[in-house]
């Protein structure tokens, strides 16, 4: 809206404005030839002219002062030359060089009248010569026709040429409209490709049949500025748009990047550590996501930490207790029970006596699984060799996995030492090994021991064919109290692993159910380096 | 009393301002005179020249011209050679004036010859003088051709080249340079000449010869602005919105050096070629614009001072130099070649310069070396038109220092004899 009244308002401007120089040039038009009509008064009323065009006879010859009067006439730079018909004359006499009269015939000029003489022509421009006009006066008056006349040849350019101020270089060209309604240029030639446009303005008539045209010439100038225009308010209208879909659609990105975020935090604050975070996103959403689940993760391990330490002082204060409360009493029956079978003769009484001797003794390595549990040995790192302690297990282990028609084995590989407590870490291998012959306990199968060295650590890996381990009880099996066995205490591998900690070390399961399991011990590389740290 | 209406009452002022200027139209002073004294002079010559406004450098190098020739005639201390007196007349470029001081020339002076006049449509009133007058004529620097076909008399004789020869060495330039291009289009040309007869004249003889020679060519437009037009910036702008291949121009003097100085802060040049086988390739322009001015223009004039490279010419150039100070311009000779011209052509009739139907007779087997014959060549009248016949020189301009304050000088030059004319328009006995 703004645009088109501000058109409007140019458009009314630049038209008051060409309003008042086409008035300007017509007032031009008219003095410069009201200019010639003077000097053709002038010339007219010398009386030796006036005296000749009046009473010369036919084929009479102007005199030498006549001469030289029509001779004053051609200095003008605006003549091409004076015609004179003297009133015993067949045919004027023309004063003008012969080429300016190619291809005109006088009769079929058009006549205007102008202030008290008349304009014959003008005689258009050709290939060959430039354009003219004849304005004439008559000593004896022009109505009816004239019988003696003196006329000057004037030129046509220097007529159009009063125009040219109106020129605006390629936006207008001034154009003079003759009564035959031929265009002339400021330069007073025809235009080679003469075309109207709607935009073109037309004068009045500043002599009758005579008149201005502008001649619009901006299109080509100003059609890609106005192209440009419409194009810059469509530019500007789509940019609007385009950023309005944009922050839509900024705005739908932002929500289904947060309100997961949200929904994930939510989670964690009402204690749900195990769900991952959406954590896709991108820039500072994503860095923020995958903050969070940093969080999250630290959380996790926090929360667990802290139950653990927890649950291993309730275990402590509660083995103590045990210790305290049932270790005594058993030790006493114990030593009750051995007098009595001691003493007992009939085997039968002697057998149980001694079954519940036994019972004792797995009653007190529980209480000894709880009090290692909850109040672990300190580790004192050496260097290990882990062959050697991995034949000594095998060596204990072979009888009892003999005894389920297991096979163990052994797979050979080269001395390789780590940095542990090597009491600990036998304890730990045999505990695996125990653990796996246990799971194939009446079936039967394979216990392969493999060792290695990677990087800076050893690797000590239990594995078997047996039924293995579903997915949702592996992650439990470190946990205290977690056992899948009918007898079992769920403390070992809890025990194992936190000896593994204890050097520096992890547990590792990776089973298949039906395809067995397999347990890696991680421990620290012996670096044969004095420096390397204590345990 | 009867009312005298405003229009009415200037237009009666204006007329009696006129009678008054007509009636005395010039003071009675002594005319500028060279060579020989009033008593002891053979022959009186009457020099008509613009010595003011654009022309008048022409004018003036004329008389420098005319003074040379004089000291050459001396030089030469040759008894049969007459004494010359040579009056001269400021033209101002307009008929009525010329006309004044020619009669006065032949009528109270008795100047048995009358020569020079730069303009063609003067030199027609002043022909018109000389031949009711029975004096000779002696062009040196119009070239209307019409002078020496419509306006013929048997006293007028033109010592340099008219426009029928200049324009027809033009076209066989154009058949020859542009051969490329006619071979594939036809020449779009342009024509911009003075409005005036000689301007007129240029553009008739150029087509005529065109057409003879066949060139296949196509009018874009043609321009007339008037004598000492002072805004070309029109007209340029039209030639350039005709987009021709070639623009001929006919301008001269200062015309031409307006229209060139105006032209070179436009694309003219670059959109078209431009070519002026007339006058264009006068000295003046190239002293006026030094560096400013455009190469590539084709150009040619009725002399040129590195051009031929003979004694004659050297030592035209040279002492020309010398006395001027400045280095000459065209029109000092074809100034030059006439006064020469009437000394040769008296010398060689019956040894009385009275006899003037001796002196013509004589005038029309004329031959003379001039300063713009190259070697080999001798410039000679054609004893039926009355007009030389000369060598036509067209260059393009290339840089020259050599003759300060120009810095650009015609070169790459094409010769075109008189023999080459005559095989675009047969002789006709």
């Amino acid at each position: 809206m703004y645009d088109t009244q501000y058109v409007k308002a140019l458009e009314k401007v630049t038209e008051s404005r060409t309003n008042a120089r086409l008035a300007g040039a017509e007032n031009l038009l008219r003095t410069f030839l009201q200019e010639r009509i003077y000097e053709l008064e002038a010339l007219a009323d010398v009386p030796e002219v006036f005296d000749w065009l009046t009473t010369a006879n036919a084929e009479e010859k102007p005199n030498a002062e006549v001469m030289a009067q029509l001779r004053q006439a051609l200095d003008s730079p605006h003549l091409y030359g004076v015609v004179v018909k003297p009133s015993r004359y067949e045919a004027p006499l023309w004063y003008l060089t012969q080429t300016l009269l190619q291809q005109v015939e006088l009769d079929e000029l058009p006549l205007t009248p102008f202030a008290n003489g008349e304009i014959i022509g003008p005689a258009l421009p050709t290939d060959s010569r430039p354009g003219w006009f004849v304005l004439r006066l008559s000593p004896t008056g022009l109505n009816p026709a004239p019988e003696a006349w003196v006329g000057l040849v004037v030129r046509l350019a220097s007529l159009t040429d009063q125009v040219k101020d109106l020129s605006l270089t390629g936006l207008q060209s001034p154009l003079i409209v003759t009564p035959q309604n031929v265009p002339i240029t400021a330069v007073g030639n025809i235009p080679g490709k003469p075309s109207y446009s709607a935009k073109d303005i037309n004068s009045n008539d500043f002599i009758e049949g005579w008149h201005i045209r502008l001649q619009w010439l901006g299109d080509p100038l100003l059609g890609p500025l106005e192209s440009a225009r419409f194009g810059l308010i469509l530019l500007a209208s789509g940019a609007a748009l385009a950023v309005i879909l944009l922050s839509r659609h900024l705005s739908k990105r932002l929500e289904k990047q947060v309100t997961p975020l949200i929904e994930g935090a939510d989670r964690v604050a009402g204690g749900d550590f195990d769900t991952p975070l959406h954590t896709e996103g991108t820039a500072e959403i994503g860095y923020l996501a995958f903050a969070l689940e940093r969080m999250r993760l630290r959380l996790r391990r926090l929360v667990k930490s802290m139950v653990d330490v927890e649950r291993r002082a309730i275990l402590g204060q509660f083995s103590a207790g045990v210790a305290h409360e049932i270790r005594n009493p058993l030790a006493t029956i114990k030593t009750t029970i051995q007098a009595l079978s001691r003493k007992e003769s009939d085997p039968k009484r002697q057998k149980l006596m001694e079954s519940v001797d036994h019972e004792i003794d797995r009653v007190n390595d529980v209480v000894q699984l709880l009090l290692d549990y909850a109040r672990p040995r300190e580790a004192k790192a050496s260097k290990v060799n882990i062959i050697d302690v991995v034949e000594t297990v095998k060596i204990l282990a072979d009888a009892v996995a003999h005894r389920h028609g297991i096979e163990l084995v052994q797979v050979e590989h080269e001395s390789v030492y780590a940095w542990a407590d090597s009491s600990q870490v036998r304890q730990i291998v045999m505990n695996l090994v125990m653990n796996a012959i246990q799971a194939m306990e009446g079936i039967g199968g394979r216990v392969t021991i493999r060792t290695k060295q990677q990087g800076l650590a050893v690797y000590v890996s239990v594995s078997d064919n047996g039924p293995g381990v579903s997915a949702d009880h592996l992650i439990h099996l470190t946990e205290p109290f977690f056992t899948t066995k009918t007898n079992g205490t769920g403390l070992g591998l809890a025990i194992c692993r936190q000896l593994a900690q204890a050097n520096q070390g992890n547990l590792r399961f990776q089973s298949v159910s039906g395809e067995g399991l397999k347990v890696t011990l991680k421990l620290p590389l012996y670096l044969n380096n004095e420096n390397q740290g204590s345990v | 009393m009867i009312p005298i209406s405003h229009n009415r009452f200037i237009g009666i002022l204006f007329g009696i301002c006129l009678v008054v200027l007509v009636t005395f139209p010039m003071p009675s002073k002594a005319l500028e005179s060279l060579g020989a004294s009033e008593d002891t002079a053979d022959i009186i010559v009457g020099c008509l020249y613009p010595m003011s406004g654009r022309a008048g450098v022409l004018g003036r190098d004329s008389v420098v011209g005319i003074r040379l020739a004089l000291q050459y005639i001396e030089q030469q201390g040759l008894p049969t050679l007459p004494r010359l007196r040579v009056l001269l007349g400021d033209t101002k470029s307009k008929r009525s004036t010329a006309v004044t001081i020619a009669k006065r020339f032949v009528e109270e002076e008795q100047a048995t010859f009358l020569c020079g006049v730069v303009n063609s449509s003067v030199a027609i009133q002043v022909t018109e003088i000389a031949a009711s007058a029975d004096a000779f004529f002696i062009g040196t620097d119009h070239a209307s051709s019409r002078l020496t076909d419509e306006f013929f008399h048997d006293r007028y004789f033109r010592v340099t080249n008219d426009t029928r020869q200049s324009m027809t060495a033009g076209a066989l330039f154009i058949r020859d340079y542009f051969d490329d291009h006619l071979k594939k289009k036809p020449l779009r040309i342009s024509y911009l000449g003075p409005d005036y007869e000689y301007g007129y004249q240029v553009w008739a003889d150029f087509r005529e010869a065109l057409n003879k020679l066949g060139v296949d060519y196509e009018i874009a437009g043609t321009l007339w602005p008037r004598l000492s037009e002072p805004d070309y910036s029109h007209y340029i702008n039209e030639l350039i919105r005709q987009e021709p291949d070639l623009v001929v121009n006919s301008l001269w003097g200062g015309d031409f050096v307006a229209f060139v100085t105006q032209a070179t802060d436009t694309r003219l040049f670059d959109v078209s070629r431009f070519a002026n086988f007339e006058k264009g390739g006068d000295y003046e322009i190239f002293a006026h614009l030094g560096d400013r001015m455009p190469l590539g223009l084709l150009l040619a004039s009725r002399h040129h001072n590195n051009w031929p490279e003979t004694d004659f010419n050297r030592w035209f150039v040279q002492e020309f130099h010398r006395q001027a100070g400045y280095y000459p311009s065209s029109g000092a000779q074809g100034a030059f070649t006439g006064i020469l011209a009437i000394a040769k052509a008296a010398s060689q009739a019956s040894g009385n310069y009275k006899d003037l139907e001796g002196i013509e007779r004589a005038f029309e087997q004329l031959s003379l070396t001039t300063p713009e014959d190259p070697p080999g060549f001798q410039s000679s009248m054609d004893p039926v038109t009355h007009q030389i016949r000369q060598v036509m020189a067209i260059g393009e301009t290339v840089k020259d220092p050599r003759y300060p304050p120009a810095k650009v000088m015609l070169g790459n030059w094409r010769i075109y004899y008189p023999s080459d004319f005559e095989q675009v328009h047969p002789v006709t006995e």
